[in-house]
């Protein structure tokens, strides 16, 4: 009896599925619910003599628990700086995602160097942006910025520790925004050119025919690339290790980089397992809520 | 489709045999920080080291890096490195955790003229010390440092001053005020001001330290909130805030040392490790420097700190590994290491400091101004007795508990806060009572 | 006169819409130049000395020296071999059992129907898991099982990461295969594994190679895992490149040379994936 057959009677196609879903079910699920089963454990590495024992919530305390609102905890700052981060990173590759695309658009000879240009810095690797934005950019002596400023007479202020945010968010749009610009101009170019014509020669001016005519049209677009950008974004570490450190002090840590440290600097697995926890815990809010918007917005054209 | 699968495992087969090898029989693995002297060890080792069929491996890390990871391997038992480069903060738990190996036995197996040849006697106490518990050494220190007053004689001539051999704070402090003269660019005293247990952290617990204060008493009872630690932290600020850098918090080492070689600042309170950048080649001061004591209060004597750079044994390694690594832990901490250094470069920046006593005789130093001071300073040093009352700890510009890196970055975070005015020296010490507090509950050391 | 006006007018008119062009194209070509400086820059100082580089310049005399010392350094060749490694059989083994999970998502029975459909939610959500939620057990593990100095723990997570990838992507080519074509081929006696091999992927062939090249650029620009489960003999580029960030305005040039070499693949083969990244990634979320 051929294979095929025999896959008829039993309708299953398993054995295609299987292999895939149990690697990925072994190196990423299964550490998950490891690492929630450390959450509820006191454990510090640097502490052998100290037992494991069950430790139920106060892991999650440790970092929730508000003592007096002057004095919260640093986890909330964290948090706040990496909603802030990751929301403005979204926010600024959108809109110059959006005006570079419509700025692209337009057909003159070689656009298309001029667009892989665009998209070089969404293939560079992290660290290597960091360090080299951080050397060759951003420092004070020996950086362009540095050089150009002093030319204009100006003092150049470190950024990096200065503006620790500032610095993370333009460098993660630098990062970014050419994936917004690849997605929206793919958008664009998928609009019917007599669309465009149609409105031109009712009178619509080119104010008109970006925000209310393409704008709209390309909206899908958009929404998928910040959906899939807030995605990566929240769980950037290499730029942010390799610019700011986190620093100064914590001005610049984001969840991930708060895990990281939970447990390679204090060595605390059991509270850098609530730390993770609650990473997964705030992208799945966040992709909850612009998917949810996303929802909303189809039903409503529908 | 079964031969899809059995396809993909013979993948699987084929590569492992194709892939290359990742460790060659004895391959002893070691990481070292980023700073001149680990970067010299790395560079001289490939070129010079030689013992039958082992191969040194040493990558360099940032400092960072590299103690976050060594922390994480070794207390989770991992052995992807042989020996482990760390200083008296780490040696001291770890050994207690038996995170790293007893040395004395592999020190009883050598030969009397390996003995003869390595001189154990000549390994400046305070260093052995801070790497050894119970008196049986875990480490083998590579460098160190101490920690003393420099001043700029050249500034104390122009006003008159002088300075005494061994100075206290409340000296120190009137020295800097008549030295301070914003309007010329002069600027008293500096020290590290950016937080960080690492950072202000050093200066400041030794100031604690000397004015005779202490963090835990014998009862692990938490005792910031004292006459003698309010004391040390208003010096800290008055000093900086009355004669201090401009710009005090971002002021790290680096900043500190520019603004010395500079010429326009009077003292500063730091590492002997310096010393060196300031006599160089491209320093104004250099050959101006005057070097004195750590500044002292009611505790007179053992008030600087003590940091070095050892290595030590990761008991997890197989035993082939680890017979290797101590013998190139030796050969890197000899008198021939030494003489090695020297030879490669000969500017003598290579050379692994505070370690040897015999170090500080060769020709070379002969001529060089801080040694004096700096030696008289390391062989004074006593790593167990930081406090003027009895302590439950050890550890000079630190607590060698492994709680404190999270406690002293919050401390100096709080004595940031305080120095430029954002809360009140009532709140900063309350603040950092709580800390040392929850250190003691957390750690469970009431028990 | 009037015809001559009339002319005059056309011209000014195609004068001005050339004039528009240019300088819409001086605009397009500055902003990119200017989006693109940092790397190109890097680029540009490869080729000078340490003491070229200490001062930015873009006009210098070009030398192969940084390059050669670069290229020459074991440890760099090391770090170059693990990468190549973790890219190469890691896109190969994502490729392997990916293609066939998005097959089956796709064209396969399953008892019930929505079967494959959670399948391909279940895929989908592990790409939002974010690496630190996996990584504390992981580390714990390849310690204990000395898995960080071997190359073989890394690739395992990295098939295990980069698979639900290629299932997302492949499976928005797959679901432009008319279904037809299968039923026709199974009445010929082709079995499943064959109408995967012989109709499936050949048709969707662009779409499987551009999801293999974007899962490599993921692979080779990893930097957290690869970070946290390698060693001194297993670590990749990324991890090499983190290090050099405390050398503030030290070893410039040695510094562009080593991240060109890294960065130079991954960009070339990103250009070469960017149509099929929009699709790929694009109609499968915009449709679900």
């Amino acid at each position: 009896m051929p294979d095929g057959l025999q896959y008829r009677h039993k309708k299953s196609d398993y054995p295609f599925l299987l292999p895939a879903v149990i690697i990925v079910a072994v190196m990423t699920q299964v550490p998950f619910l490891t690492t929630l089963v450390f959450s509820f454990i006191r454990w510090n590495l640097s502490r052998p003599d100290m037992a494991r024992i069950f430790y139920g919530l106060r892991n999650y305390a440790y970092f929730l628990r508000i003592k007096s609102l002057s004095e919260l905890h640093q986890f909330y700052g964290v948090l706040f700086q990496t909603v802030v981060i990751t929301m403005m990173t979204l926010f600024f590759c959108s809109v110059f995602g959006f005006m570079l695309a419509i700025l692209f658009d337009h057909p003159i000879p070689g656009v298309n160097i001029a667009r892989t240009l665009i998209l070089g810095p969404f293939f560079v690797m992290s660290t290597a942006s960091g360090v080299i934005w951080k050397t060759t950019i951003l420092n004070t002596t020996f950086g362009w910025y540095g050089v150009i400023s002093k030319a204009l007479g100006m003092t150049p202020v470190d950024f990096i520790s200065y503006y620790p945010k500032v610095t993370i968010i333009t460098l993660f749009t630098w990062q970014w925004l050419p994936f917004f610009f690849l997605v929206i101009l793919a958008g664009l170019q998928g609009i019917e050119k007599d669309l465009i014509d149609c409105a031109r020669i009712d009178g619509a001016n080119w104010w008109q025919t970006t925000f209310k005519i393409k704008l709209p049209l390309i909206v899908n677009h958009l929404q998928v690339a910040i959906m899939l950008g807030l995605v990566f974004v929240i769980k950037e570490f290499g730029l942010i290790l390799t610019t700011t450190a986190g620093g100064p002090g914590t001005r610049s840590y984001t969840l991930p980089y708060y895990v990281y440290m939970e447990i390679f600097s204090a060595s605390q697995v059991g509270r850098a397992g609530a730390l993770a926890a609650m990473t997964v815990l705030l992208t799945l809010v966040l992709v909850n809520l612009i998917y949810r918007s996303i929802q909303r917005r189809n039903a409503k054209y529908r | 489709m079964k031969k899809y699968l059995a396809s993909i495992v013979i993948f699987l087969l084929a590569l492992s045999i194709a892939a290359p090898s990742f460790a060659a029989p004895v391959t002893i693995n070691i990481a070292v920080a980023n700073n001149y002297i680990s970067q010299a060890l790395s560079r001289i080792a490939t070129a010079e080291y030689k013992a039958e069929g082992v191969t040194v491996s040493i990558s360099v890390l940032p400092e960072n890096d590299l103690r976050q990871r060594l922390t994480a391997e070794a207390s989770t038992g991992g052995a992807a490195y042989d020996i482990y480069y760390i200083g008296p903060y780490e040696a001291q738990t770890w050994a207690r955790n038996g995170w790293i190996e007893n040395l004395e036995p592999y020190f009883e197996k050598l030969t009397p003229e390996e003995k003869a040849w390595y001189d154990r006697d000549d390994l400046i106490k305070g260093m052995v010390q801070s790497v050894s518990l119970d008196g049986k050494a875990y480490g083998t220190p590579f460098y160190g440092e101490g920690s003393f007053l420099m001043y700029n004689k050249e500034l104390f001539a122009a006003k008159g001053l002088t300075m005494p051999e061994r100075p206290t704070w409340d000296e120190v402090y009137e020295l800097a005020k008549k030295i301070h003269d914003p309007s010329n660019g002069i600027v008293g005293m500096t020290m590290r001001g950016a937080p960080g247990w690492g950072m202000s952290g050093a200066p400041f617990v030794t100031m604690v330290n000397a004015f005779g204060g202490k963090f835990f008493d014998m009862d692990w009872n938490a005792t910031v909130d004292t006459p003698e630690q309010r004391a040390a932290w208003s010096m800290y600020k008055k000093i900086l805030r009355e004669a201090g850098q401009p710009d005090i918090l971002s002021y790290t080492y680096n900043e500190c040392v520019a603004l010395m070689q500079s010429g326009k600042c009077g003292m500063y309170y730091d590492a002997t490790s310096i010393a060196p950048p300031l006599e160089g080649a491209d320093s104004v001061v250099r050959g101006k420097m005057g070097y004195v004591y750590a500044p002292h209060d009611k505790l007179e004597r053992n008030n600087a700190w003590l940091w070095n750079w050892t290595m030590c044994l990761n008991p997890k390694a197989e035993q082939a590994k680890k017979d290797a690594a101590f013998k190139f832990m030796l050969w890197a901490t000899s008198k021939d290491y030494v003489a090695l250094a020297l030879k490669h470069d000969d500017t003598g920046s290579s050379i692994p400091p505070a370690v040897r006593s015999s170090t500080y005789k060769m020709p070379f130093y002969a001529a060089i101004p801080y040694v004096d001071a700096e030696l008289a300073v390391l062989e004074s040093m006593d790593f167990t007795k930081p406090c003027l009352d009895p302590v439950p700890y050890v550890g000079l510009q630190y607590i060698a508990i492994p709680e404190f890196a999270d406690a002293g970055d919050k401390m100096t975070q709080n004595l940031a806060d305080y120095v430029v005015d954002n809360i009140t020296l009532d709140e900063a010490i309350k603040r950092t009572q709580e800390v040392f507090e929850a250190v003691a509950e957390d750690g469970a050391y009431k028990d | 006169m009037a015809e001559n006006n009339i002319d005059e007018v056309r011209q000014s008119a195609t004068l001005h819409r050339l004039l528009r062009g240019f300088l819409l194209a001086v605009l397009i070509y500055g902003i990119a130049v200017l989006y693109f400086f940092p790397i190109l820059y890097m680029f540009l100082s490869g080729f000078k000395t340490e003491a070229q580089a200490v001062n930015p310049r873009i006009f210098f005399k070009p030398t192969l020296v940084t390059y050669k010392k670069v290229l020459g350094d074991p440890t760099m060749h090391q770090y170059l071999k693990n990468s190549l490694f973790q890219v190469g059989f890691g896109t190969i083994l994502c490729l392997a059992l990916g293609i066939p999970a998005a097959f089956a998502i796709v064209f396969g029975r399953f008892n019930k129907k929505e079967t494959p459909g959670k399948f391909y939610v279940w895929f989908i959500t592990t790409i939002l898991l974010p690496p630190v939620a996996v990584l504390i057990p992981l580390f714990t593990w390849y310690q204990k099982f000395n898995l960080i100095n071997t190359p073989w723990g890394l690739l395992a997570v990295y098939v295990g990461t980069h698979i639900p990838i290629v299932v997302w992507m492949v499976h928005s080519f797959f679901s432009d295969i008319p279904k037809e074509i299968f039923e026709a081929a199974e009445i010929d006696g082709c079995t499943k594994f064959q109408q995967m091999f012989r109709i499936a992927v050949p048709l969707a062939r662009t779409g499987i190679i551009s999801a293999g090249l974007l899962v490599a650029v993921f692979i080779w620009n990893e930097f957290f895992l690869g970070f946290n489960l390698t060693g001194n003999p297993t670590a990749t580029l990324p991890v090499y490149m983190a290090r050099f960030r405390e050398q503030q305005g030290q070893f410039v040039a040695q510094l562009s040379a080593a991240s060109t070499i890294s960065v130079l693949p991954a960009v070339i083969l990103g250009w070469l994936t960017q149509k099929a990244l929009v699709k790929g990634l694009v109609s499968g979320a915009v449709k679900g």
